[in-house]
């Protein structure tokens, strides 16, 4: 994104595809994480946020849930509920951390012979996004401010979450372009937002009270 | 098949889902402009779909969607095959007899001489209807099966008797939470 542009909001639908690829147990949940595509990882750890915008899940991270509930798992769960999304930079990163949750606790607890019960196999997806412009664009830093307030949820998705771990960016959309810029500062307090403790409502009010705060918008 | 609803407009769900979602269903219908959806489905009144289609056929064309809704036709028994067919999808210890599996195949291409398939795509929904897609082969367009029920524990013998229609379309919707 340039700099010296305007910012324009973008937005996505996602197209969700079974992968056919299968788990019954840790083993194999790890056999298959290590060779899915990013996207399939992207997808189960972050789809809920988007799919339960109006409400906070306690767990969103599909690995999490299904070691729980399925193998019943409950302090891997628990290592996995842990692990920080906003601690990685890329998809690859996250893998990696996931994997090595598993991978270690397998060692510590000598391994898992527990078996799923049949029909609640992990079935690994992936999404495909369609990113468009919305036609939504900010001239400037108070016209983003205002125009913020007026975007969707889905828009905001992209912008906040999506874009900085498929961009393999340290941030978000936002704030990138808020540095280019000069706006350092508020480009930090956005940066530091926490969008996985809040629903997206609740994001983009926060958004716009730091704008208001600096009296933008 | 016409909706009776011609008072629905999008701008009634504002208030609801927020001026912003509308304006962008607005952008996402530009891209889509003109393209024709056919839906197909087994009853205009009753049962979920019908209720869906009532509401989504005026909104897509209110969005400059080519929306039409056709209705396949089917007597008694079909209907009794295709309930037994929806339990069994269902999980439901079922049997879909050969005489039942009969009836839909004929019942199917009554309706296959009779209705016309014109759509850039044609999304057909549930399994009522999904053998129409052997006119697949002849009029070619693409065909999306919208699966509206929950088939994650079918019986076997009532998936084996669908799986071959469902394989031939391009793609199948499914609802998976």
């Amino acid at each position: 994104m340039n700099h010296g542009e305007p910012f324009r909001f973008c937005t996505e639908r996602r197209l969700v595809q079974l992968t056919g690829q299968t788990a019954r147990t840790l083993s194999g949940l790890l056999v298959v994480l290590r060779e899915i595509s990013g996207s399939s990882v992207f997808y189960h750890t972050h789809h809920q946020f988007l799919s339960h915008h109006f409400e906070k899940p306690v767990v969103y991270n599909d690995f999490t849930n299904w070691v729980s509930e399925a193998l019943q798992e409950n302090l891997l769960a628990e290592k996995l509920y842990a692990v920080d999304l906003l601690a990685f930079a890329s998809i690859r990163q996250l893998r990696n951390a996931i994997i090595s949750v598993i991978e270690v606790h397998l060692e510590q607890v000598g391994g898992s012979l527990r078996e799923c019960p049949p029909g609640d196999e992990f079935h690994f997806c992936k999404s495909k996004s369609f990113v468009m412009p919305t036609g939504i664009v900010a001239g400037d830093v108070s016209d983003f401010f205002k125009k913020v307030r007026g975007i969707t949820n889905v828009s905001l998705y992209f912008h906040f979450l999506e874009a900085r771990l498929r961009l393999e960016r340290p941030t978000n959309d936002f704030s990138h372009w808020l540095r280019g810029r000069g706006e350092s500062e508020l480009a930090d307090s956005i940066d530091h937002l926490d969008p996985y403790v809040v629903t997206l409502d609740e994001l983009r009010e926060q958004i716009v009270e730091l704008g208001r705060n600096r009296g933008i918008g | 098949m016409e909706s009776a609803r011609a008072g629905i407009h999008l701008d009634d769900y504002e208030g609801i889902v927020g001026v912003e979602v509308i304006d962008e269903l607005r952008v996402l219908a530009d891209r889509v402009r003109g393209r024709h959806l056919q839906n197909i489905n087994s009853t205009a009144v009753g049962g979920g779909v019908a209720e869906i289609l009532t509401r989504m056929v005026p909104l897509l064309r209110e969005l400059g969607v080519t929306a039409t809704w056709d209705v396949m036709k089917g007597g008694e028994a079909f209907f009794d095959v295709t309930k037994a067919l929806h339990n069994a999808l269902h999980g439901k210890a079922e049997t879909i007899t050969e005489r039942m599996q009969e009836c839909y195949r004929e019942t199917t291409d009554a309706n296959l001489r009779q209705m016309d398939f014109t759509g850039d795509v044609i999304l057909v929904h549930d399994p009522q209807p999904a053998g129409l897609i052997a006119r697949k082969k002849d009029v070619g367009r693409a065909w999306v099966w919208r699966c509206h029920i929950d088939v994650s524990t079918p019986d076997a013998g009532a998936w084996k008797f669908l799986a071959p229609y469902v394989e031939q379309y391009d793609a199948s919707i499914f609802c998976n939470e």
